[in-house]
């Protein structure tokens, strides 16, 4: 018998049966849904995080480290012991990792193959003011990265590449709002062009007889005072922008606030001054220079001690945890997709049951058992693809539901999507599906195909 | 000609031992009527259900049109039935919830009949049971006797040569069932098709060219007359 008369015949039974149908469609629709959403928001998250790497970080910016551990900050192999090394440092993840010193930073900054080639304090300030109040913050600072394209609330930036002026800072929005709830500012925007001055201290000197002497000599008691006291000192600067905070991508570095290389040196140089973290850096940051190979100029520096990181090892390790998330969801998917499976198995046994004559009279109208067998996997067929079309169309609307949803809750920006429907990988499901439901109903097809017909004729 | 050769048929083993169908002889002519007759349990549905292949008997032959049914592999014999035999049950066995034309349309597309030759067909034939304006209604829509003219209407749209019926008009009541009794005569004189019918009914065997009894698994007495359908004389034994 032809197969389309068989389809075409399997389609009208499961019409006619539609409530039975549609139950068991509905639980293979679940594991469409599910399975079609998963890889909807997996496209969207992927193609996001990578839009806002490429938009936002400059791709030939690379941040150099001398410590493998500090390059791949995140992992916490750092943190187990060690021999002693006066070059090492803990990081900001409590990771003991190598410093770059002078020697380092001169040797990159004549490296061939790189450019703009600075180093990068990590600056831990004592406390910082608006200028002409007494109330005192600490948060953390960073310095300001002309190759990240910020986002802004207020005030404006200087082109990609550029730096902001040396009396300049920018301020995250939600320290900004801090200040509001304690009264220093009457609203959060009003911070742009008010001065901030920021605040290091070194702790006291054990000061040399030499020290002592050249004291007394150039302003007496008092100056020799002064030397032992906590030294402290102070750059104020301009705010320039409030920034929002990107995503957890760009938290670290650009979520706080942003102070220009030059007072930012100075005052690391101030702080560290006598201490072995003096002109010693965990990270330096660069570009690579135009026309080159990216990944064989990191090559290269690892080669000879400087691993690194770059944007495209940033998307490599979003990707991974994407993707990580993506399987989790289709594992579920899939999870839904067996109950699914034992539904339709339940469904084609009872409507075996329910036909046992007409399977009779079909086999003494001369339909092959084959043909038969043929016509309940069809049917099977049926379900799993109605339930397949079903979940996958469902799961179509909700992207166009979600989508401007998730843009409005989430600080992802204005017409972004994070669930991309993926009409070809759509399609693969419903198919898929539908072979699985073949699978499911073999068993209850052979049923019917080993049907006795002498025994279904004789209930008459 | 269909000719049954000692068919022995019996189930189970030992004490058990039953025996529906004992050493069974006889022969139908191309054309003939015959009503194969008998008490309920008596093996004259198993008898039809061997001469269509449907069912294996442990001894003797089914020979129609030369050719040992028995013998034939499966696969030959579902379709040697899909093109040369008409089935009629004692209801109606389709699908209730298709129309008359999908449930004669069935028999089309399992005998292979060429698509542009199934709608002439199925029109033909529920024209013949006079079913033709209702040929989009459902079959679970029709009265009892419709239904069973549906049954017929599907039984000779593949044209066979034989029609079995296995108490075509046990369900229904005498008009209904008279009517149905007509249009298997009709058809039967009119393309000459082999017509074996099984029944309880003595004035519906009355009505054929011969009548075959059973009782036991044996054939105990032939009441034959078919020479009408046929020459030959006495093909009955």
């Amino acid at each position: 018998m032809k197969a389309r008369y068989l389809i075409r015949k399997s389609g009208r039974t499961i019409r006619h049966n539609r409530t039975r149908t549609l139950l068991t469609s509905l639980a293979v629709a679940v594991s469409a849904f599910v399975l079609t959403l998963a890889l909807a928001a997996g496209e969207g998250t992927r193609q996001y995080s990578e839009r806002l790497i490429r938009t936002n970080i400059n791709p030939r910016a690379m941040f150099i480290a001398k410590d493998k551990f500090a390059a791949q900050s995140g992992n916490n192999q750092g943190s187990a012991m060690i021999d002693y090394n006066p070059e090492t440092t803990t990081n900001q993840q409590g990771e003991i990792v190598k410093q770059l010193d002078q020697d380092d930073i001169s040797f990159l900054q004549q490296y061939p193959h790189l450019e703009n080639v600075r180093p990068r304090p990590s600056l831990e300030i004592e406390y910082l003011a608006l200028e002409g109040s007494d109330k005192r913050f600490v948060a953390p600072v960073a310095m300001y990265d002309a190759t990240i394209r910020y986002t802004l609330v207020k005030g404006s930036l200087p082109p990609l590449g550029t730096d902001i002026a040396d009396d300049e800072i920018i301020v995250p929005l939600r320290y900004a709002e801090l200040m509001v709830k304690r009264g220093v500012i009457k609203d959060a925007e009003s911070l742009v062009g008010k001065r901030i001055t920021l605040t290091v201290t070194r702790p006291v000197n054990q000061l040399t007889e030499e020290e002592i002497r050249q004291g007394l000599r150039r302003g007496g008691p008092e100056a020799v005072q002064e030397l032992a006291e906590p030294a402290k000192k102070e750059v104020t600067l301009t705010v320039r922008a409030l920034s929002e905070r990107l995503s957890s991508l760009s938290n670290s570095l650009t979520g706080v606030i942003q102070v220009p290389p030059g007072p930012l040196n100075e005052l690391y140089d101030f702080k560290t001054y006598g201490s072995p973290h003096y002109k010693k850096y965990v990270y330096a940051s660069a570009l690579v220079s135009r026309g080159e190979n990216l990944s064989e100029v990191e090559e290269a520096l690892e080669d000879i001690g400087y691993p690194s990181i770059t944007a495209d090892d940033l998307q490599a390790r979003l990707f991974g945890i994407v993707g990580i998330g993506e399987l989790i969801a289709l594992g579920f998917g899939t999870l839904t997709l067996i109950a699914a499976v034992f539904g339709i198995v339940n469904t084609q046994y009872i409507s075996v049951l329910e036909r046992t004559r007409q399977i009779g009279a079909m086999r003494a109208l001369g339909m092959r058992s084959r043909d038969i067998a043929r016509l309940f996997r069809y049917e099977a067929a049926w379900i799993g693809a109605v339930g397949g079309l079903i979940g996958v169309g469902v799961a179509y609307m909700v992207t166009l539901v979600a989508n401007p949803l998730i843009a409005h809750y989430l600080p992802i920006g204005r017409g972004e999507r994070l669930l991309i429907f993926q009409p070809l990988d759509s399609l693969v499901v419903v198919t898929v599906l539908t072979v699985i439901a073949i699978i499911a109903g073999y068993l209850p097809a052979r049923r019917a195909a080993r049907l006795d017909p002498i025994k279904t004729l004789r209930l008459d | 000609m269909i000719k049954v050769r000692h068919v022995t048929k019996s189930y189970g083993e030992g004490d058990n031992l039953f025996t529906a169908l004992d050493d069974v002889t006889f022969s139908v002519p191309i054309g003939a009527s015959v009503a194969i007759v008998g008490k309920s349990g008596s093996g004259k549905s198993t008898l039809l259900h061997i001469m269509s292949g449907l069912d294996q008997p442990q001894q003797g032959e089914v020979i129609v049109d030369n050719q040992n049914i028995l013998r034939m592999k499966r696969s030959a014999v579902d379709r040697f039935r899909s093109q040369h035999i008409g089935f009629i049950f004692q209801s109606f066995q389709g699908d209730a919830q298709d129309t008359c034309y999908q449930n004669v349309s069935l028999v089309c597309e399992i005998a292979d009949v060429p698509p542009a030759k199934h709608h002439r067909r199925i029109m033909r034939a529920l024209e013949d049971v006079e079913l033709a304006e209702k040929k989009d209604q459902r079959a679970c829509d029709l009265s009892g006797g419709e239904q069973q003219r549906l049954a017929i209407a599907r039984a000779i749209a593949s044209k066979p040569k034989i029609l079995f019926a296995d108490e075509p008009t046990g369900n229904l009541d005498s008009v209904t069932g008279k009517l149905i009794e007509d249009l298997l005569f009709r058809y039967n004189r009119e393309k000459g098709v082999t017509l074996v019918l099984v029944t309880h009914d003595q004035d519906l065997a009355k009505r054929c060219d011969a009548t075959i009894h059973i009782a036991d698994g044996k054939v105990i007495e032939t009441a034959a007359d078919l020479d009408k359908g046929s020459k030959k004389k006495g093909a009955a034994t």
